[in-house]
């Protein structure tokens, strides 16, 4: 528990969901898989229920930290797609009207990258990876296009990590408040100067 | 109740802050004054019902997924139930480390109730504005108290996980003892943890002794009434967690009960159960229901025991009855006896990992089945916590009953809920400062809902205000 000086991990990954919901705990499932991965060496990787105030330490102390979670809300992407977000943390004069988002239990990525900053100092950029589902009813392995979508994001995790030390220049094109969407199932070795992997169908606003 | 209910009524739903759902009732009289309040628990899991039948080694992970606050207790109570069953006695080393991460538990959870849900009414008051008294307010106008308050529980935390591999529900104790041993490196991690989290206790306990003058007022109302405590002591009456036996004093320092042997916790504790709660009462049965009124947590752990055991928390706890007496009877002082045992745990810690013999490779002890009952009792953060199991011949699960320390507290909190609402409510219009010190007064106990009724999702609240005659006079809810 000594701490750490900000910057001098490379990337903190951080999984998280409820392994027993289905694909609600994709995020959690990637980041096990991630913790084993020998490509990761050099990355923290957590695999949680929640994002927790307790994390704010480890983004704060990361040079960058991806979030990986499931994707329940917004436009319905078929099974497995992900979503990428570079979270934006509000102004710090506006920083009380995320006082809603944090609780005990949970935050939001947005209040979690909100407390890195206002409470330590300062924080790196902090990506959301959102892989969408197809069920999140009780159940302890995610649904068979989600499961076949796990290796995919992983090797997405990485890419995107690169920068940190895992791997190419993948972050540099997630822009602040901007999102893009992949189809894991389709990423291939083949990896451009951004983060849009092969087959990457469009960016969104 | 029906009296009451024609007499006029206010409902809090749900209450906030706390762990789980639940809502007030406030009863008025005719005159308009408080007559009676119910904490009813909403919600309803059936965790006893739904294990019967299964095989009894299941228990203690089956147990550990009742909450995620604090599933080591479960853990330990379910698997020394099991240990009974089995007629087996954890290796030494198996028992400490046990212990260990109970303690780990101790201070996550304390430092949860302490910082997260219960400061921001200590360091911005009872009457400040909700948009300004939550957690980020804290972490905004007092962030030196804030990390203080996130690094311990983090401490807590990252001690359940490098012992049993899980922050949250961890499966590495088992009945006979725990799954594996300790590693050097785990050892040593946790010990150079522990000074840092010391330092962080030792200056929450300063700025608290320095301002607890500031809310003596509330403390006057915060559940501030004679009952008798319950906890487990050791031999020689030190606060215990793990093992020892059951004391019960009165509010005096009377000797209701003790030495009493986990296993004869029915000789001495009776469950009620009433139609408005899925929360059962529990009561001394020497003093019968609801006379036998008691309360367990950490208050509860300081008044039944004479010493911590530990220099520092000793130290601390002459202090604490320099201030309040032998025997504090408002259950405000449920804050101030938590930190001082966040300052015990750290220190316990300490002391078990710095044993040689915690480091034994012997850690389990294997049996089958050999006893149709068992019962295991263990000191969760919130109080004491029994379970107890009747088997079948094959280890199945025929019966399962646990006795909770949110329930354990029951008629406590219903009683402190009607003292401050008489304090507070005086008018036909619910105010926020009102509605507030309602719900302080139970999270001053910390409760677990999740825990005590075997729920799913965050508490609502929702009060009502109702004349004489059951008309609406105001009503109040948050999501």
């Amino acid at each position: 528990m000594t701490p750490v000086p900000p910057g001098s991990r490379r990337a903190v990954v951080i999984g998280y969901g409820n392994p027993l919901r289905r694909d609600d705990g994709v995020g959690w499932h990637v980041a096990r898989a991630l913790a084993a991965d020998p490509r990761a060496i050099g990355l923290a990787v957590i695999a949680a229920h929640q994002l927790t105030p307790e994390y704010a330490e480890d983004v704060h102390q990361a040079r960058m930290t991806i979030l990986v979670d499931a994707k329940v809300d917004g436009a319905p992407l078929p099974p497995g797609y992900c979503t990428i977000s570079a979270v934006e943390p509000p102004p710090a004069e506006a920083s009380a009207s995320a006082a809603g988002a944090v609780s005990s239990h949970h935050c939001t990525p947005e209040s979690l990258a909100t407390m890195a900053r206002d409470l330590y100092g300062s924080a790196g950029p902090v990506i959301v990876v959102g892989v969408s589902v197809s069920s999140v009813a009780a159940g302890e392995l995610p649904t068979p296009q989600v499961a076949r979508a796990i290796p995919f994001v992983v090797d997405l995790v990485l890419q995107l990590a690169r920068p940190c030390g895992a791997a190419s220049s993948g972050v540099s094109a997630v822009r602040a408040g901007s999102s893009m969407i992949t189809r894991t199932d389709r990423l291939s070795k083949r990896y451009g100067g951004h983060v849009a992997l092969d087959g990457v169908e469009r960016a969104v606003p | 109740m029906a009296d009451k209910t024609a007499a006029g009524r206010i409902t809090i739903d749900p209450v906030t802050r706390i762990e789980g759902h639940s809502k007030i009732t406030i009863f008025l009289n005719d005159r308009g004054e408080v007559a009676d309040a119910q904490f009813h628990v909403t919600q309803f899991r059936g965790f006893e019902k739904f294990c019967e039948g299964r095989p009894v080694h299941e228990m203690p992970s089956l147990m550990a997924r009742i909450c995620g606050i604090c599933p080591v207790s479960h853990l330990v109570a379910s698997a020394k139930a099991v240990d009974g069953i089995m007629a087996v006695t954890p290796p030494p080393a198996g028992a400490d480390l046990r212990r260990l991460m109970n303690l780990a538990q101790l201070l996550q959870s304390h430092a949860l109730s302490f910082f997260h849900l219960s400061s921001p009414d200590l360091l911005f008051g009872f009457e400040a504005d909700p948009a300004d008294r939550h957690l980020y307010g804290v972490l905004r106008e007092y962030p030196t108290f804030a990390r203080d308050g996130i690094a311990l529980r983090r401490f807590g935390q990252h001690v359940i996980e490098l012992l049993g591999g899980k922050r949250i529900h961890p499966s590495w104790i088992v009945p006979g003892g725990v799954s594996s041993p300790l590693p050097i490196a785990v050892r040593d991690e946790i010990l150079a943890g522990v000074p840092d989290a010391t330092e962080r206790v030792a200056r929450t306990l300063d700025w608290y002794r320095q301002t607890m003058l500031r809310w003596e007022d509330e403390a006057a109302f915060s559940a501030n009434f004679p009952t008798a405590f319950l906890g487990l002591v050791t031999e020689d009456g030190a606060v215990e967690h793990y093992d020892g036996v059951l004391r019960a004093l009165g509010p005096d320092g009377s000797v209701i009960h003790d030495e009493i042997a986990p296993e004869r916790f029915g000789d001495c504790i009776g469950e009620a159960v009433e139609p408005w709660s899925y929360l059962k009462s529990t009561y001394l049965t020497a003093l019968g229901y609801p006379e036998g009124i008691y309360r367990v947590g950490p208050l509860a752990r300081v008044n039944v025991a004479d010493h911590f055991g530990t220099p520092r928390a000793d130290q601390e706890l002459g202090l604490l009855r320099q201030r309040l007496g032998r025997y504090p009877g408002s259950s405000f002082h449920f804050h101030y006896a938590r930190l001082v045992e966040t300052l015990y745990a750290l220190e316990r810690i300490d002391q078990l990992l710095r044993d040689p013999g915690i480091m034994a490779t012997r850690v389990r002890s294997q049996a089958g089945i050999n006893s149709n009952e068992g019962i295991g009792i263990a000191e969760a953060p919130r109080g004491t916590l029994m379970h107890h199991y009747v088997v079948d011949d094959d280890g199945l699960v025929q019966q399962a009953n646990l006795v909770i320390a949110t329930g354990q507290n029951n008629l406590a909190m219903n009683r402190g809920v009607r003292q401050v609402a008489q304090q507070y409510v005086k008018a036909d219009r619910l105010t926020e400062g009102m509605l507030n010190r309602v719900e302080a007064v139970i999270r001053c106990f910390d409760p677990c809902l999740s825990c005590s009724t075997h729920a799913v999702g965050q508490m609502p609240l929702h009060i009502q205000l109702l004349d004489s005659t059951g008309v609406v006079l105001d009503e109040v809810t948050r999501s």
